[in-house]
């Protein structure tokens, strides 16, 4: 028989997920499933998420929403050189957004854990508090972090305030770490060994080979190329740029600048380049841009 | 079942939630019982025919519930009175009612007709018709749910109150009825929440003497608040288990991780696990800090009492696959022991002295500076206060120079709690002397009340230093903890100077060195403010501040003498001098509990009251001389007295000065009888007024004599 072709025996339709793709397809399915439209992520470098514009505006106004995707997240300061089996500058967030929040919230996520393949009689799901907080978008939520045999694989929060107004309907939003998740799924101690895909290509492509080379590279631009005066400067020029844009009305635009002045911020971090007060200010300016947006999002004109 | 007229039955509230903190657990649970069986009572449901009432309350990370014995079905019709205006505020003299008889006639939603005149007033009787349970007891449930303190409250959806998380289920059982309404939107009934996995189908409950034991059915133990039960049950299960998984090893108990563990589960199953033995080159305090402090497990122990490489988790179920469990903790905890093991390794190749410079880029308190000035001041009391214990200079200069150094290395910053003991190591490494290391190890202790103190002097100085520095800088910009309000901790750091300077828990500290000054509590205070202000600004509110900073650390001498079982009198009695160190405040309390029970000491402190009253009365206008007036013939009792009062001076001075206040005690308790003698034979307010005022002398110095030790007249006799 040729490998590739596969013939999925019906016991085994909820077989552990064990490539990536796979997991985010299952993942898309299953919340499309639930009532929500799939977006694509956002072209923009982030930290969280949270960033993206359907989470952050979508949080601030009153009408129904929900979405899901998959959102591609750098954090500067994790990179590892690719040398460390459980940390990196990029990874993926898989983010559902519910807003109002369903009651059976929780149980939906707990479903969407059976259908990657976790066995709920099997595996200890808990939920453990986990207050949520980012200063830099003057947001906060509450609501637990979703450990699986110890290992902390999502995040589950009813947004409280966004941009620094309070959520009306209160928007929940699930955040799965997907790098963890699989390695739960299969038992996996090394991200970069995750198989990428299992089907039609041989051999088949691990999460190293599409990214272990990137990690390097990258970390070596965070840690050691970027110039941090230049960024300094970049980062005054955006709050400037962010003012006129507002001034003009041009919302988006001026968002995706507070995305990126946010994104500066984090590559002046991973260089140490800020002391503690320093790195204090930086914070409370971009606070003050995304609430800027917040403001400018719920003028009643738009 | 027995009833009465009045269907008193035992009422049972479960509210069924998302998982609520584990911290906050206990606390939410009691005051939901209290203020629900508040209510109950207030509103008048609770039945004492019987006696009190009792109550139970209970809870699970998803649940609050509370069980209530004597509660009625049926609260009779009353009449209620309400009291309105006097006549006079009513009517004016034409009998035309005023606004105030309007008014209240308006606030009881009645015309002015229905109102009666009662004993001068207007009134309004309110016949209130019988009231069934059910017609209060959801509104009273969701009162008290509003109502419960909590410091951030969530809200989940449009249109319902908020609360600490999500509310799924509301059970109302009376006797074996359930009880009909809406709660938080939801319809109550008699249903339970069971396990999730376990018993996911609602949990009917028969009546509320069968929670218990219907929720164990269905996979849910119980935890009460302050019980400790489901504590101990779980840590019986890691001893069994560690047990299993290797004879020879034995689980060390970290009280803080069982508490929030047993808050963390419904069904707790303890699996034991293992790691590689290479990480065991870690110090031990960085594998308690990844085991207990980030995964929650617990750590093993060999019979010597060294970290072995095994640990035991607690779980939430009873897996059908435990092995897929226990790999899976063990994959989690392996990267963490790999993450602390790069910290480490990193930070020790960088001496601690050269990231002192490091230390001006971190705040302090915004008010007070950078560390780098703390750091500063530290080393310029270290090697002050040094002198007074007799240690030498150099090391704890060293000490003081290199203890805040390790807050900027990965360590720290990852695991918070290491900070001294991280310290401690890389000094070990980099050839520190032994004397700073173990100052560093002990820097930060104790860390709670019932936390070890330091061992060494030095490490009792340093940490002495560090929360005197703390205080001081905090008082200074006006953050004092009022009430509740506490958030610098400035209470635990004035407990640890009381652990650290009290020589009845802390013998080993202070020696002071003869004629060096001792460490007198207020000057220390002193000192430390001075360190924050420029040199050339003395600052006016510098003596009231330490001051106050004496007091606030003497209420927690005054919280532990209490729990002794001490005197509150006999503390206050020593309070009123202020005695400059803690060492002469104790010795000062021993004298008296050693005297406590002798007669003449109840006689002594009545006639001293006369003393102080007669000198009240009146005051002397010169202060007394030292030797008995020759100006007057005295009467024998009184030369007797005098001779008296002229040997103690001297004796009860030098004991005094040598802190030895027991032996000064007994001497003063030989007045007595002279004194008494004197009062029964001598007229002190005699018409001759230089004799007048030379009884009145005497008096004085006795007065004097008997505040030498503490102010005596505070006891309240024996």
């Amino acid at each position: 028989m040729e490998r590739g072709i596969l013939c999925t025996p019906v016991s085994q339709v909820n077989a552990v997920m064990a490539a990536f793709q796979d997991m985010v397809f299952s993942l898309n399915q299953f919340w499309v499933g639930q009532g929500c439209i799939w977006i694509p992520s956002y072209d923009l470098p982030m930290g969280a998420a949270t960033f993206h514009p359907a989470t952050f505006l979508r949080a601030l106004d009153d009408r129904p929403w929900a979405a899901a995707f998959l959102q591609p997240c750098r954090r500067p300061q994790d990179g590892r050189y690719g040398e460390n089996p459980n940390r990196g500058q990029q990874y993926f967030q898989y983010q559902v957004l519910m807003k109002p929040t369903p009651d059976n919230f929780q149980e939906r996520f707990l479903a969407s854990l059976e259908a990657l393949g976790v066995n709920r009689s099997a595996a200890d799901v808990r939920f453990v508090e986990d207050n949520w907080e980012s200063p830099t978008l003057g947001a906060w939520g509450l609501g637990w972090e979703v450990w699986l045999d110890g290992m902390e694989v999502a995040q589950f929060t009813f947004f409280q305030q966004m941009g620094g107004f309070d959520c009306e309907p209160v928007m929940g939003e699930i955040t799965y770490g997907l790098e963890r998740l699989l390695m739960y799924l299969s038992g996996s101690a090394d991200m970069y060994a995750l198989a990428w895909s299992e089907r039609g290509s041989d051999p088949a492509i691990r999460y190293g080979d599409l990214f272990r080379a990137n990690e390097a590279e990258m970390s070596h631009f965070n840690f050691t190329f970027t110039d941090p005066a230049s960024l300094a400067s970049r980062f005054t020029s955006l709050e400037k740029e962010i003012a006129e844009l507002l001034g003009q009305g041009l919302l988006r635009p001026a968002y995706g600048q507070v995305i990126e002045a946010s994104h500066i911020f984090n590559l002046l971090d991973a260089r140490h380049a800020l002391s503690v007060s320093e790195r204090q200010r930086y914070i409370l300016r971009i606070r003050k841009l995304s609430h800027a947006i917040a403001t400018e999002y719920r003028t009643p004109s738009r | 079942m027995s009833t009465d007229a009045r269907g008193t039955e035992a009422l049972l509230v479960e509210i069924g939630t998302l998982e609520l903190p584990a911290r906050l657990l206990p606390g939410l649970s009691q005051s939901f019982a209290d203020r629900l069986s508040a209510w109950l009572g207030q509103d008048g449901w609770i039945d004492e025919s019987h006696g009190a009432a009792t109550k139970t309350a209970f809870y699970t990370p998803r649940r609050l519930a509370v069980r209530i014995s004597d509660i009625a079905d049926l609260r009779p019709g009353q009449i209620r009175i309400q009291r309105g205006p006097t006549l006079a505020q009513a009517f004016d003299a034409q009998g035309q009612p005023q606004p105030a008889a309007l008014g209240f006639a308006k606030s009881q939603g009645v015309s002015l007709e229905a109102l009666t005149i009662e004993s001068g007033r207007l009134i309004h009787r309110v016949s209130e018709p019988p009231v069934r349970l059910a017609e209060r007891l959801p509104h009273l449930v969701e009162e008290t749910l509003r109502e419960i303190p909590a410091d951030r409250e969530m809200r989940w959806a449009t249109g319902t109150p908020p609360f600490v998380r999500p509310i799924r289920s509301v059970l109302l059982l009376h006797g074996r009825t359930p009880v009909p309404g809406r709660v938080y939107g939801l319809p109550t009934g008699r249903f339970a929440q069971g396990h999730p996995i376990h018993h996911p189908d609602p949990v009917p409950i028969n009546h509320p003497d069968e929670y218990e034991s219907t929720l164990q059915a269905a996979c849910v133990l119980l935890n009460r608040p302050g019980s400790g039960m489901l504590r101990e049950h779980i840590w019986a299960l890691i001893e069994r288990s560690a047990q299993n998984w290797n004879p020879d090893w034995h689980p060390s108990r970290s009280a803080e991780t069982l508490d929030e563990v047993s808050n963390l589960v419904e069904w707790p199953q303890a699996i034991a696990g293992s790691f590689p033995a290479s990480f065991l080159d870690l110090p031990e305090p960085v594998i308690r800090a990844v085991l207990c402090g980030q995964q929650r497990v617990f750590p093993l122990a060999d019979a010597a009492e060294h970290l072995a490489p095994g640990f035991v988790a607690i779980v939430n179920l009873e897996s059908t696959d435990v092995d897929r469990v226990r790999a899976g903790e063990e994959r989690v905890i392996l990267p963490r022991l790999a993450d602390a093991l790069f910290f480490f390794e990193e930070d020790r190749h960088r001496p601690l002295a050269e990231r002192a410079g490091e230390l001006d880029g971190i705040i302090f308190e915004k008010r007070l500076g950078h560390l780098g000035l703390r750091r500063e001041r530290l080393i310029r009391w270290m090697t002050l206060w040094s002198a007074s214990l007799g240690l030498d200079p150099v090391l704890s200069r060293e000490a003081a120079a290199l203890v805040l150094c390790d807050l900027t290395t990965t360590l720290v910053r990852e695991f918070p709690e290491l900070a001294g003991e991280a310290g401690a190591h890389y000094a070990r490494i980099q050839g520190s002397p032994d004397f700073v290391v173990q100052a560093l190890r002990e820097a930060y202790l104790p860390k709670t009340a019932e936390d070890l103190l330091p061992e060494s002097a030095l490490g009792g100085l340093l940490s002495l230093a560090l929360r005197v520095d703390l205080l001081a800088g905090y008082f200074l910009v006006g953050e004092k903890p009022s009430g509740q309000r506490d958030p610098f901790a400035l209470r635990r750091a004035a407990q640890g100077i009381v652990g650290i300077l009290d020589p009845k828990t802390h013998p080993a500290f202070p020696h002071p060195t003869a004629g060096a000054p001792p460490l007198a509590l207020e000057t220390l205070f002193e000192t430390a403010l001075t360190g924050y202000l420029p040199p050339t600004h003395a600052h006016a509110t510098i003596p009231a501040l330490a001051s106050e900073l004496y007091d606030f650390t003497l209420d927690r001498l005054r919280a532990r003498y209490l729990d002794e079982g001490g005197r509150i009198d006999a503390f206050e009695a020593v309070a009123a001098l202020r005695p400059g160190t803690l060492a002469d405040f104790r010795s000062r309390l021993d004298a008296l509990e050693a005297l406590a029970a002798r007669p003449e000491l109840a006689t002594l402190i009545q006639m001293m009251k006369r003393v102080g009253h007669l000198l009240k009365k009146n005051p002397q206008d010169a202060p007394p001389a030292n030797a008995p007036d020759t100006l007057s013939v005295p009467e024998p009792a009184e030369a007797e007295l005098a001779l008296r009062v002229a040997d103690l001076e001297s004796r009860v001075c030098a004991d005094v000065a040598k802190g030895r206040y027991r032996p000064a005690l007994e001497s003063l308790l030989a007045l007595e009888a002279p004194l008494a003698t004197f009062f029964e034979s001598v007229l002190v307010l005699t018409e001759d007024p230089s004799l007048r005022k030379q009884r009145l002398a005497l008096l004085e110095r006795i007065d004097g004599l008997l505040r030498s030790i503490a102010d005596l007249e505070r006891l309240q006799g024996a």
